[in-house]
């Protein structure tokens, strides 16, 4: 149904509040406070409509939701948490990246390629500027602009173009679209002793995914990551990140993957990720894709129920 | 074929499913509902005329049974409790038993002689009544103090700590175990129906003469050692053996052994 002119505006101006007007302004207040002013905000139900409310029917049909209430309340908490990080993040010294990012689990090499491999569970923009505070400043594998990435309206792509750019400066390192032309460049990277750094979790059509289980539902994932890395002969890291809602501290925990099979190291990762989404489902950013992950159990947001 | 396995949240020594008893828990449990056997709670697998079945026992009783916890080594963990509420979409009849230690003191003791590698206040017991209530789990009793040697007391005092084969006396059996079982119930609206050795170690006084004797009437229908085999129709019932992850298995495989028995 075509949309009109008054929807239209309103969701340009829903797109200047939610990624722009709130984020810009609750990262330039100190971090506790702004914290604080964003759980308030949290309270009314219209914030990211659009993915809140896939994310929500979604999780429930997964049953990963026990209270509806208290799940939205935390989801739209942590969609305007990481709608503000990707400006919080330039606007904020390493010092403070430092006093707020706590890490866990193994150490990176100091030097010599690494695969990094992350979720979209929880604060995966902090890790980029801990990373490179350590000297490990990451190439991130970025998806491309397609059309689910970008049917809002000028004021919200314009939103996602600058947070690529801003995360490309954060980790000091050109982004790398996933074009079909990345394992090249990514081990090109390894190969000559840099830092990789993508995210596993998303939707595959790969005839050679991995079958694993996530939210307690079986899914499939693509094992390239590992393979290239595997070829470069590169130590290969898991990562989870996620925001302590309690305290606002970063949590980052690192783990090496086994030495295994590509298939293996999938399988360790989904359980690393399986125990981010128990502990708090609402940190899970693809809930909201999570028809694709799930086409057993789930409908796509725009099909018939 | 029926099995009790136990588990200790505390296992931590890397968070992947061999070295994590809540990654371990979540793999099994997968694992038995793939493989179609009956998770049941202690009682129905206990019952006279069940043949088959798993029940899931937690030891020790920190907060990691109850709530999430955030561990210095490891980060922000799940609970044992929330990797039960995801595995009974698939298995109905899901409910464990977690034996804790009763006294506040010994768990304050162990809390702060394990800070450092644990994290803050591991052994606090306000999720007992959380946990009871959710129906995916029962608050059992572990033993006053455990006997451990964090504690900076125990009720079986004199004795070598690290122990509890050397109970012999029903002060000593009270204390330990009567005591307990009082200080549950008032905690969680509650009467535990299952006692844990300590250590595993069984007590020949407690096993043959004290539980016998006294555990009907405190509320007790059996109790449970470390022995490592399935539960046979013959066993004597203030010493079931019990399966211990880390232990007795590590891996799927592992676990599948076991399900197969000896003779697979």
């Amino acid at each position: 149904m075509a949309r009109t002119r008054v929807q239209q505006w309103n969701q340009r101006l829903r797109e200047v509040v939610e990624r722009w007007l709130v984020p810009v302004g609750s990262a330039l207040l100190p971090w506790p406070l702004g914290r604080r002013f964003l759980w308030w905000l949290s309270r009314w139900r219209g914030w990211y409509h659009e993915e809140a409310s896939i994310a929500i029917r979604h999780a429930q049909s997964l049953g990963v939701v026990d209270d509806a209430e208290a799940f939205a309340r935390r989801l739209r908490f942590r969609l305007l948490i990481e709608h503000a990080d990707c400006f919080l993040v330039p606007l904020r010294s390493r010092r403070h990246v430092r006093r707020w990012v706590r890490t866990h689990g193994d150490a990176l090499p100091p030097t010599g390629g690494i695969q990094l491999v992350g979720s979209h569970h929880g604060c995966g923009y902090w890790f980029v500027p801990w990373a490179a505070s350590i000297g490990r400043e990451p190439g991130i594998i970025v998806p491309q602009r397609g059309p689910h990435l970008a049917r809002g309206g000028r004021p919200g792509g314009l939103y996602l173009r600058v947070r690529d750019a801003l995360l490309a400066r954060a980790s000091g390192r050109p982004t790398i679209v996933r074009d079909g032309s990345e394992p090249h460049r990514l081990a090109d990277l390894l190969a000559r002793g840099e830092v990789a750094c993508g995210a596993c979790d998303l939707p595959t059509h790969r005839p050679d995914a991995v079958e694993v289980r996530l939210a307690g539902w079986r899914t499939r994932l693509a094992q390239d990551l590992f393979e290239i890395a595997q070829s470069k002969g590169v130590p290969i890291f898991l990562y989870t990140a996620d925001t302590d809602l309690a305290t606002g501290c970063r949590h980052v925990h690192i783990q090496r993957a086994v030495d295994g099979t590509p298939e293996e190291q999938v399988r360790q990762f989904a359980d690393l990720l399986g125990a981010s989404i128990l502990r708090d489902p609402t940190g899970w950013r693809s809930f909201s894709i999570a028809h694709a992950l799930f086409p057993d159990r789930l409908h796509p947001p725009d099909a018939p129920a | 074929m029926r099995l009790v396995l136990t588990y200790h949240a505390t296992r931590l020594e890397r968070l992947d499913r061999r070295g994590c008893d809540l990654l371990r828990l979540a793999a099994d449990l997968d694992l038995l509902a793939d493989a179609g056997v009956p998770v049941l709670p202690l009682d129905d697998l206990l019952a006279p005329g069940c043949r088959e079945g798993v029940a899931i026992t937690l030891d020790d009783g920190t907060r990691i049974d109850g709530e999430p916890h955030l561990h210095p080594g490891l980060g922000l963990l799940p609970s044992m409790l929330q990797v039960l509420a995801q595995a009974r979409r698939r298995l109905p009849r899901l409910r464990a038993s977690s034996f804790v230690i009763g006294s506040p003191a010994a768990r304050a003791d162990m809390a702060g002689a394990l800070r450092a590698d644990y994290g803050e206040d591991l052994m606090h017991a306000r999720w007992w009544p959380r946990a009871q209530a959710s129906g995916l789990m029962d608050i059992e009793n572990h033993s006053w103090d455990h006997n451990h040697p964090l504690a900076g007391t125990s009720a079986l005092a004199g004795q070598p700590r690290g122990t509890f084969l050397h109970v012999a006396s029903d002060a000593e059996a009270e204390a330990e175990i009567a005591v307990t079982s009082d200080h549950i119930e008032r905690a969680v609206g509650r009467r535990p129906r299952y006692f844990a050795y300590p250590f595993g170690h069984v007590a020949a006084f407690l096993r043959d003469d004290w539980l016998p004797r006294r555990g009907p009437a405190l509320g007790l229908s059996a109790a449970f050692s470390t022995e490592p085999r399935p539960l046979r129709d013959d066993d004597e019932r203030w010493a079931l053996p019990r399966f211990v992850a880390g232990r007795d298995w590590r891996d799927d495989a592992g676990l599948m052994g076991l399900l197969r028995g000896p003779a697979g």
